[in-house]
């Protein structure tokens, strides 16, 4: 798994990995896998067991589309208006992406207090990234989390090998320290 | 390291060119509105296929267009014509789109028949005398001249 490029999302604080024989970068890549009805509309399928394990409730395919496009829809506008702006609050002169550190023991979600900004409480929908200093975080990739844990399923297993290669390659261009670095999460659980 | 030594060392490596997402998302942001109308269409299309058990190819051999169309049309980023809608309706079965009014148009069933030229200077002959043939043909399809009347004639 080789990275190609890094590229700036919002300047000065979010950057994305692409990999190698990807079309763009992982974090346009989310966004047009959760924009995409089919891609949608085939992964629920696929995870229908766990779309209707309860975990949020029961929810039919159709219900779950939607309601993806919707929380994409709210957090895409929400960091555009970051990219574009440079900060989230008018009132505040400071970017505040509301990212939560991944418990590195069972890649756990660390609940944390986070800043309310319009989307639902349990949004499914994840951004994983690595912070490489202080409100500085390069994403390396993401995607719709049915299950309580990450290590649970095939497609949040392969989310981790992306953790760990951007990591591998942050060290390797001199930009991580092995003791100074977290796995985050954009989220916005309470 | 502080942060200002890592931003500096990202002048490095970061691209020169933007992320994609900033042109994709300018785009979602501008076309919201009809796109979230395509993404419905898009998504009863697939839900209807599956219920079916179809698939994109063969719904792309009833409306003898290319398996790569329907795949653009089923990812919900497709501006669909009225025409492609009403295709896909009757390819499917289905209504993919509700449109105020169309129900009535419906029942009328306005029908388009060659009316011999004695017949219809019989029925409507005030209108004749100011009007061309192909005009008071084309008044006859909007019900100046019901059908039903002018089968009693025949």
């Amino acid at each position: 798994m080789k990275i190609v490029d890094i590229f700036a999302i919002v300047k000065g604080s979010l950057l994305s990995v692409q990999f190698d024989g990807m079309s763009s970068d992982e974090f346009a890549l989310l966004f047009d896998n959760w924009n995409d009805v089919e891609y949608l509309e085939q992964f629920f399928e696929d995870n229908k067991a766990d779309l209707q394990s309860g975990f949020y409730g029961k929810i039919s395919v159709e219900e779950a589309v939607s309601r993806t496009i919707e929380e994409a829809e709210a957090l895409e506008e929400y960091i555009r208006n970051v990219a574009k702006t440079g900060c989230s609050d008018p009132d505040e002169n400071r970017l505040d992406l509301t990212f939560h550190k991944l418990s590195e023991k069972d890649y756990s979600i660390l609940l944390l207090k986070s800043k309310a900004y319009g989307l639902h409480n349990h949004s499914w929908l994840r951004i994983y990234a690595i912070r490489i200093a202080e409100n500085l975080y390069v994403v390396c990739g993401g995607g719709i989390k049915l299950t309580e844990t990450m290590n649970e399923r095939k497609h949040l297993l392969k989310e981790l090998e992306k953790l760990e290669a951007t990591k591998q390659y942050l060290k390797k261009i001199d930009l991580l320290n092995e003791d100074d670095y977290d796995f985050t999460e954009i989220s916005d659980h309470e | 390291m502080n942060k200002d030594e890592i931003l500096n060392k990202l002048q490095n490596v970061v691209s020169t060119e933007p992320s994609k997402w900033h042109e994709d998302a300018d785009f979602r942001f501008q076309n919201k509105e009809w796109l979230k109308r395509s993404q419905c269409v898009a998504l009863n299309i697939l839900r209807t296929l599956r219920a079916k058990d179809l698939s994109q190819k063969d719904l792309a051999e009833r409306l003898g267009v290319s398996p790569q169309l329907v795949n653009k049309w089923v990812k919900g980023k497709e501006n669909f014509t009225f025409e492609t809608v009403a295709k896909l309706e009757e390819a499917l079965n289905i209504e993919l789109m509700s449109v105020t009014g169309f129900e009535g148009i419906q029942k009328t069933e306005l029908k388009m028949v060659e009316i011999p030229y004695s017949v219809l200077t019989q029925n409507i002959q005030p209108e004749i005398k100011e009007h061309s043939l192909e005009m008071n043909v084309i008044s006859f399809t909007c019900s100046e001249v019901h059908y039903d009347d002018y089968k009693k004639t025949i």
